[in-house]
């Protein structure tokens, strides 16, 4: 019991501490793929903006929208941080998982879907056409990439025979990370995780070229930051589940012996994926909103159709 | 061909391979307030007004620049001297609508009106942007001491 409080508020800090190093390296990461430094003023290299950014937005005026929905708009935010740190609960890292739990994948799957009724809300409580607007291609985005991304899961599921995380990293120890079965399923999971957790190729919702800032066009000060904090959560929890789910979660050498190493190893593997968000950000335009569609429903859902009888015939034959 | 290409995602690739690359190459960001380039030696920036050696004006208020100038920047105050010359009283430079074409310069005959490579001169309010005399004739002075650096 005390071990699971411990492992909660763990994970529970993890997350909220990681997400300002984070998006301070996004920005980093971001400039220097477009040839220029990023923040460099406040601190060495800039290593402080997330702080001065913090204290900004904390002093920045709250402000509520004439003839908005004013329950809804100022629930919106905090659902958006509730739902990503509901799925970081059932996430494992390494030996630490704060919520053991038999159907963990699903239970993350459905948490990071319902994140997206965030962004509806918001949208849809802002009284702005804008951000009503980002409401309802975040509502059509769901029904995009939900198919995909379930079908996607589902074949890594049909070929561990489980939805608990412990299982599914103990047979790849046994038989080989997931990605040398799977590659199919490994690349669907990376496209649709971009639509997931709304970033560019798929940062539809948020559009800020075409609707000034989509669903937060109306938030400002916390209540703005606590999107973000939503999103990068949401980033950090789907980067763990993939390379849980495809490249070996905590196994590799050594891991079975120090626990610990274990843990390392994951967060190595989650941050690369997370740097994977950041390099797609910088090298592909949005996606037009057809074209997203018609992505996900006509060429991905298909594949990850096929896909499935793959995963049939691979768990019939490694068993 | 083409249908290969697609499944590999070979153009995603590509330019994310770019990207890459760029990330490991050194930034052209210049930190402007921290850092500046200097302005070319042809530059033109805010007008100044030269001096003779002795000190006296260069300018004979013959209101050449103030008829070249396209919008109507400059505006000039003269009277008549003890020795029967135009003397200068006032010059005034509006900022606010100069367009910085240089056209002033070109005109004048007497090489008075130059144009300095200072370009940072923003004030809070709009009438610190009209320059007068004096001020002409201090950035006369920086102007001439940049072109004796220059030589």
């Amino acid at each position: 019991m005390t071990e699971n409080l411990l492992s909660m508020a763990f994970i529970v800090g993890l997350m909220l501490v990681a997400v300002p190093p984070i998006t301070y390296l996004e920005r980093k990461v971001l400039g220097h793929m477009q040839q220029r430094p990023g923040p460099m003023v406040v601190g060495f290299h800039g290593i402080l903006q997330p702080l001065a950014d913090a204290i900004k937005l904390i002093f920045k005026e709250d402000i509520i929208p004439k003839g908005a929905d004013r329950l809804l708009f100022m629930f919106a935010p905090s659902f958006s941080v509730f739902a990503a740190l509901l799925a970081a609960s059932v996430v494992p890292i390494g030996f630490i998982q704060a919520v053991p739990m038999k159907s963990a994948l699903l239970f993350v799957m459905a948490m990071s879907a319902i994140s997206i009724y965030a962004l509806i809300l918001a949208g849809y409580s802002s009284n702005d056409k804008y951000s009503f607007l980002a409401g309802m291609r975040a509502a059509a985005q769901v029904l995009g990439y939900e198919l995909p991304l379930g079908f996607a899961i589902m074949a890594a599921v049909i070929l561990y025979g489980s939805f608990d995380f412990n299982e599914i990293v103990k047979w790849q120890s046994q038989h080989g990370w997931g990605i040398l079965y799977q590659p199919i399923a490994f690349l669907l999971f990376l496209f649709v995780m971009a639509a997931e957790v709304g970033r560019p190729p798929f940062d539809l919702p948020e559009g800020e070229s075409e609707l000034v800032g989509g669903f937060h066009t109306e938030y400002s000060g916390m209540r703005f930051a606590a999107f973000f904090f939503g999103e990068y959560i949401n980033i950090i929890v789907l980067s763990l589940v993939v390379s849980l789910l495809f490249l070996g979660g905590w196994s590799g050498p050594l891991a079975d012996k120090y626990p610990v190493l274990g843990v390392l190893y994951h967060l190595g593997k989650a941050a690369f994926f997370i740097f994977l968000t950041f390099w797609l950000r910088a090298t592909f335009p949005r996606y037009r909103f057809d074209q997203m569609l018609s992505i996900m429903w006509k060429i991905l859902l298909p594949i990850s159709i096929l896909n499935l009888f793959v995963a049939a015939a691979e768990a019939l034959l490694v068993g | 061909m083409n249908v290969i290409k697609k499944v590999a995602l070979v153009d995603l690739l590509k330019g994310m391979s770019i990207t890459l690359k760029t990330m490991f190459k050194p930034t052209v960001t210049v930190h402007y307030p921290f850092e500046k380039v200097p302005p070319r030696e042809r530059f033109r920036g805010i007008h100044a007004l030269k001096l003779n050696p002795d000190g006296s004006y260069r300018c004979e208020a013959c209101y050449l620049c103030a008829e070249m100038c396209p919008s109507n920047v400059i505006d000039m105050e003269m009277t008549e001297g003890k020795d029967g010359k135009k003397e200068l009283v006032d010059f005034t430079v509006d900022l606010t609508r100069c367009l910085f074409c240089g056209l002033c310069v070109e005109a004048c005959p007497r090489d008075a009106i130059v144009m300095t490579d200072i370009y940072e001169f923003s004030q809070y309010s709009v009438d610190k942007l009209i320059l007068h005399k004096e001020d002409l004739m201090e950035l006369g002075r920086y102007y001439q001491e940049w072109e004796r650096k220059r030589r």
